[in-house]
C-alpha cells in the first residue's frame, strides 16, 4: 500500500474511533437512570 | 335522566355524579359537580361519545360514564341556591388598588411586617429553582421556551410533555425551571398528574409558576386553589388573555391579586409579552419565600360551614403526622376527605385516628347532603365561581370557538368525519412520498450520487488500494448515502403530523376513533401514540404515558410498532424501485395497511387473552383549534432531521464499516474474492435455514436483517453493499422481495424503540416484544408467500 493509502485507512479509522466514542457517550445521557418508569428521568429519585 | 340521554344543544344543571373511584375524582376535578349548567355540543360519528361543554370549555367522555351523571333540564328548579355568607366570605372589591404582591416597595413591607417569623429564602445571586404547573395544553413548555430560550416540543394536544424538563432562565443563570406535565388536580389520576405531584411535593421547588388558560379560567383555578394549599411561594400566569380580551372579556387583574392572595400576572407565553414581570415576581416570592396569603377557602357559616367544620377538625387531628410525613397539613386535610390512598398511607393514621375521621366525614355528609369527594369539588368551584363572578367578564363566545365550531362541524360530523380522516391522511401521504417529499428526495439523490463520484474520482487520482479504496466507496458512501437521501421524506412527514398535532386535530381524531378502538380494547386517546408511530416508534412510545391506565399503556406500546416507522421508509423505497417501478405508490401503501391490519388482529388476540378488560375510561377536553407556529414547527422539523442525520452519521456509518469488514475478509482475515468465503456469510449461513420457507434463505438478506436491529436503515445500506442490482434481481423474484418487506415491516422494533420500551415497561416486556414481533413477522411473511 502507497502513503496516501495508509493515511486514508487511518483517517476512516480516526473517524470511527471518535463516532464510536461520540455515540457511546450519548447512548449514556440517553439512558437516564431507568432505575423506574414514573418518568422523572432524576437518578435519586430511586435511590440509583 | 342521565347525561347520556341529553339531546343535542339541550342543555341542563347536573344533579349528582354517580360511579367511583378515579374517574369520578377526574370528573369532579374537571368541574363536573352538581349544580353546574352542563350542554350537550355534540356525538361523536358513531354515536359515542359525546362532548358537552362545562364552564366554557369543550369535555369529551363516552356514554357509558355519562350516563352515570345524573341531570334535570328544569334549570330554573335545579338552580343552586345563593349562599349570602359565601358571597360575603369573598369580600366586596370594588376598586381595590394594586395589591403588589410578589415585589418589593411598600406592599412588601407591610406583608413582611404582618408575618415577621416567616423565614428568609435563597440571597439574590445563589440558586433558585422554579416549577412550572399547569393544565394540560395551558401553554407550560412554551412559556418553558420563552423562559429558557430552548426547543421543547409543543403541541396542541393534552399531554405532550410527558416528563419533566429542566433549563435556566434567561438572563438569570442562577434560576433553574422545571417544567412539568399537564395536570387538572393534585390527584394521582394518570402518571404524569403522579409526576408533577411527587415533584411538587418531595422536590420542594423555591416558587411555583401556576401557568393557566384564562379562556376557561374556572376550570384551571381548581389547580390553582390545590397548590395554594401547599403553601409554597408561587405566582399565577394569566396566558390567553390576548384571546379573551380581543371579544370583549376582561380579567380584572387587581382584584384577581386581592382575592386569590398570589401575585396574578397576565402574559402572552408564545411571544414573550409580561414574562419579564412574571420573572420579577416569581423571584421575589421565593427568595422571600412568600406563600400564599390565603389558603382557606370555604366560609365558618352557610351551606359549606359543614365542609370547613370537617376539614379544621381533620387538620387538628393529623397534625403531627402530616409534619411527620413532610405534607403541607391543609392539603394533607383536603386529600384526606376525598380518600387519596398515597397520602392516608404517608400519613400513618392509627386505627383510632382513621375513625374519627371517618365519623367526622360521616357528619359532614350528612350535614352537607353530598359525599365527601364532590362536597370537596364543589367547595373549590363555589369560590372559584365567587371570584370570578366579581374579577372576570366573560365574552359570549371566543373567535376561537367559533372558529374551531364551524371546522368541527366537517371534521367531526356525523357523516364527515371518518372520510374527513381518512382524505386528511391521504393527503398527508400524498404530500410525503408522491409530491413535494418525493421531488426534494430526487434532488437530495442527484446531490449525494454527484458527491461520491467526485469521491470516487479523488480516490482513483490519488492511486489508493483497491481494498482502502472500497472501503470508503462501497462501505461508507454506499451505506451512508443510501440512507441519507431519505432525509427529505421523513421531514416532510414530521411535519405533517406536527401540523396535525400544533392545529388541535390530532385530538379530535382521539374523539372520532374511540369508539372503533374500544372493540379493540383501546381508548381514543391510544390514537395519538399509534399515529405518532408512522413517524417514530420512541416518541410515541412515551407518549402513551398520557394513557391513565396500566393496560392501556401496556397495549398500546405492544401495537405501536406495528405502525410503518419512517426509518423503514428506505427499505421499502430501495425495494420498489428494483422490483415495483410504477407501482410505488400502492406496494407502499399496501405496506401501512399491512402494519394496521396486523395491530388490529394482535390487538384482538390481546384483547381477549392477556389483555382481558375494559379500556381506560375517555375524558378529554377538546381544544380551540389554532394557527401553528411556525417556530415550533421549524424547531420540530430541526430537531427530526438532525436526529437522523446523527444515525446517518453514527450508527449507519459505524454499521457500514462493520459490514464492510466482515463481507471483505474471512476468518484468517484474508481478502475474500467471492462473498460466501467472508466472516458475514459464514455467520448468517445458519440463521438463514429459519428464512426457507419464506424463500428468504440467502445468508445475505439475513445479514441485512439482523442488521436491521441497530437501526432499520441499516437493512438499505447493508444490501447496497452486498448486492449489486444485477444479483439483487438474480435472488429475489417480485414475490420473495414483497415477503421481505412484510417481514421487515413487522419484525423487531430497533435497538431505541426496544431501550425506549425497556424504560417504561421493563425488561421483561422489551423481550416479550422483540420475540413476538419476530413470530409475528415471520407468520404474516410466511402467509403472503403462500397466497402469492
Amino acid at each position: 500500500m502507497n502513503i496516501q493509502s495508509w493515511i486514508v485507512l487511518l483517517a476512516v479509522v480516526a473517524l470511527f474511533v471518535a463516532v464510536f466514542r461520540f455515540y457511546m457517550k450519548k447512548q449514556r445521557r440517553n439512558k437516564g437512570c431507568g432505575g423506574c418508569s414514573c418518568g422523572c428521568n432524576d437518578c435519586e429519585h430511586c435511590g440509583l | 335522566m342521565n347525561l347520556s340521554e341529553l339531546s343535542l344543544a339541550q342543555s341542563a344543571r347536573i344533579v349528582a355524579v354517580g360511579g367511583d373511584g378515579a374517574l369520578r375524582q377526574h370528573l369532579l376535578d374537571m368541574g363536573v359537580i352538581p349544580g353546574v349548567r352542563v350542554t350537550l355540543v355534540k356525538h361523536a360519528p358513531m354515536g359515542d361519545p359525546i362532548e358537552v361543554r362545562i364552564h366554557g370549555y369543550e369535555l369529551t367522555m363516552r356514554k357509558a360514564d355519562a350516563a352515570k351523571i345524573t341531570i334535570d333540564t328544569d334549570l330554573k328548579r335545579s338552580a343552586p341556591e345563593e349562599d349570602p355568607d359565601e358571597k360575603a366570605y369573598v369580600a366586596n372589591t370594588q376598586e381595590i388598588p394594586h395589591p403588589g404582591l410578589g415585589e418589593g416597595g411598600r406592599y412588601h413591607e407591610e406583608q413582611s411586617a404582618l408575618l415577621p417569623s416567616k423565614p428568609q429564602g435563597a440571597a439574590p445571586g445563589s440558586p433558585v429553582h422554579l416549577a412550572l404547573v399547569g393544565n394540560q395544553n395551558c401553554g407550560k413548555t412554551t412559556l418553558f421556551n420563552t423562559l429558557t430560550g430552548s426547543n421543547q416540543h409543543v403541541g396542541n394536544f393534552p399531554g405532550v410533555t410527558v416528563e419533566r424538563k429542566d433549563g435556566t432562565v434567561k438572563g438569570h443563570p442562577e434560576v433553574t425551571i422545571t417544567d412539568l406535565p399537564g395536570i387538572y388536580s393534585l390527584s394521582p389520576y394518570t402518571n404524569e398528574e403522579v409526576v408533577s405531584r411527587r415533584f411538587v411535593l418531595e422536590q420542594k421547588p423555591d416558587a411555583i409558576i401556576n401557568i393557566i388558560d384564562t379562556t376557561c379560567i374556572e376550570r384551571s383555578l381548581y389547580l390553582t386553589m390545590q397548590l395554594m394549599e401547599l403553601g409554597r411561594p408561587m405566582v399565577l400566569a394569566l396566558n390567553f388573555i390576548d384571546e379573551l380580551e380581543s371579544q370583549g372579556g376582561a380579567v380584572r387583574v387587581n382584584e384577581l391579586e386581592h382575592l386569590l392572595g398570589i401575585p396574578v400576572v397576565p402574559i402572552r407565553a408564545v411571544d414573550g409579552e409580561g414574562v419579564d414581570e412574571l420573572i420579577d415576581h416569581v423571584l421575589h416570592v421565593a427568595r422571600y419565600q412568600e406563600g400564599p396569603a390565603r389558603q382557606d377557602f370555604c366560609p365558618s357559616s352557610g351551606i359549606r360551614s359543614a365542609v370547613h367544620r370537617s376539614l379544621h377538625a381533620i387538620m387538628h387531628l393529623v397534625e403531627d403526622h402530616a409534619e411527620r410525613a413532610g405534607i403541607p397539613l391543609r392539603f394533607a386535610a383536603n386529600k384526606l376527605i376525598e380518600g387519596d390512598t398515597l397520602t392516608r398511607d404517608a400519613l400513618d393514621l392509627s386505627q383510632n385516628e382513621r375513625e374519627t375521621v371517618e365519623h367526622l366525614l360521616a357528619q359532614m355528609e350528612e350535614e352537607r347532603g353530598l359525599d365527601r369527594q364532590a362536597a370537596m369539588a364543589d367547595m373549590r368551584y363555589a369560590f372559584i365561581l365567587n371570584v370570578t363572578a366579581r374579577t372576570v367578564v366573560h365574552p359570549k363566545e371566543s373567535r376561537e370557538h367559533r372558529r374551531s365550531h364551524r371546522i368541527d362541524n366537517i371534521l367531526t360530523g356525523r357523516w364527515t368525519a371518518l372520510p374527513a380522516f381518512i382524505g386528511i391522511m391521504a393527503l398527508v401521504f400524498w404530500f410525503t412520498f408522491n409530491s413535494v417529499g418525493a421531488w426534494f428526495q430526487e434532488l437530495f439523490e442527484e446531490g449525494i450520487d454527484a458527491s461520491t463520484a467526485w469521491i470516487d474520482d479523488l480516490l482513483s487520482s490519488w492511486d489508493i488500494a483497491p481494498t482502502v479504496h472500497s472501503l470508503v466507496t462501497d462501505g461508507i458512501l454506499a451505506g451512508v448515502g443510501s440512507v441519507l437521501s431519505f432525509l427529505p421524506v421523513i421531514v416532510c412527514l414530521f411535519f405533517c403530523l406536527s401540523m396535525l398535532e400544533d392545529s388541535g386535530y390530532m385530538a379530535r381524531i382521539a374523539f372520532v376513533m374511540d369508539r372503533p378502538l374500544r372493540r379493540l380494547g383501546l381508548s381514543g386517546r391510544s390514537i395519538v401514540p399509534l399515529l405518532m408511530g408512522f413517524g417514530c416508534s420512541v416518541p410515541s412510545i412515551m407518549a402513551s404515558r398520557t394513557l391513565p391506565s396500566e393496560r392501556d399503556r401496556k397495549m398500546t406500546i405492544l401495537l405501536t410498532p406495528f405502525m410503518s416507522c419512517t426509518a423503514k421508509i428506505p427499505i421499502y423505497a430501495f425495494f420498489v424501485a428494483a422490483f415495483f417501478p410504477g407501482n410505488g405508490a400502492w406496494v407502499m401503501t399496501s405496506m401501512y395497511l399491512i402494519g394496521i391490519l396486523t395491530g388490529i388482529l394482535v390487538a384482538i388476540v390481546l384483547k381477549h387473552t392477556a389483555f382481558r378488560g375494559e379500556a381506560v375510561p375517555f375524558v378529554m377536553e377538546l381544544p380551540n383549534y389554532r394557527m401553528p407556529v411556525a417556530r415550533n414547527v421549524g424547531h420540530l422539523l430541526w430537531d427530526k432531521a438532525k436526529d437522523f442525520l446523527e444515525r446517518a452519521f453514527t450508527v449507519i456509518f459505524m454499521a457500514s464499516i462493520v459490514i464492510w469488514v466482515f463481507q471483505t475478509f474471512d476468518f484468517r482475515l484474508d481478502t475474500v474474492t467471492s462473498n460466501h468465503d467472508s466472516m458475514l456469510a459464514q455467520i448468517a449461513a445458519p440463521v438463514a435455514v429459519l428464512f426457507e420457507p419464506l424463500g428468504l434463505g440467502d445468508w445475505r438478506i439475513v445479514t441485512a436483517l439482523i442488521c436491521g436491529f441497530l437501526a432499520k436503515e441499516s437493512v438499505v445500506s447493508t444490501l447496497g453493499g452486498l448486492f449489486t442490482p444485477e444479483t439483487l434481481q438474480a435472488t429475489l423474484t417480485a414475490t420473495t422481495c414483497y415477503t421481505l418487506m412484510v417481514f421487515c415491516l413487522l419484525y423487531t422494533p430497533c435497538v431505541a424503540a426496544i431501550a425506549t420500551v425497556r424504560r417504561e415497561l421493563g425488561s421483561r416486556w422489551a423481550l416479550i416484544i422483540v420475540i413476538t414481533q419476530c413470530l409475528v413477522a415471520w407468520l404474516v411473511a410466511w402467509l403472503v408467500s403462500t397466497m402469492l
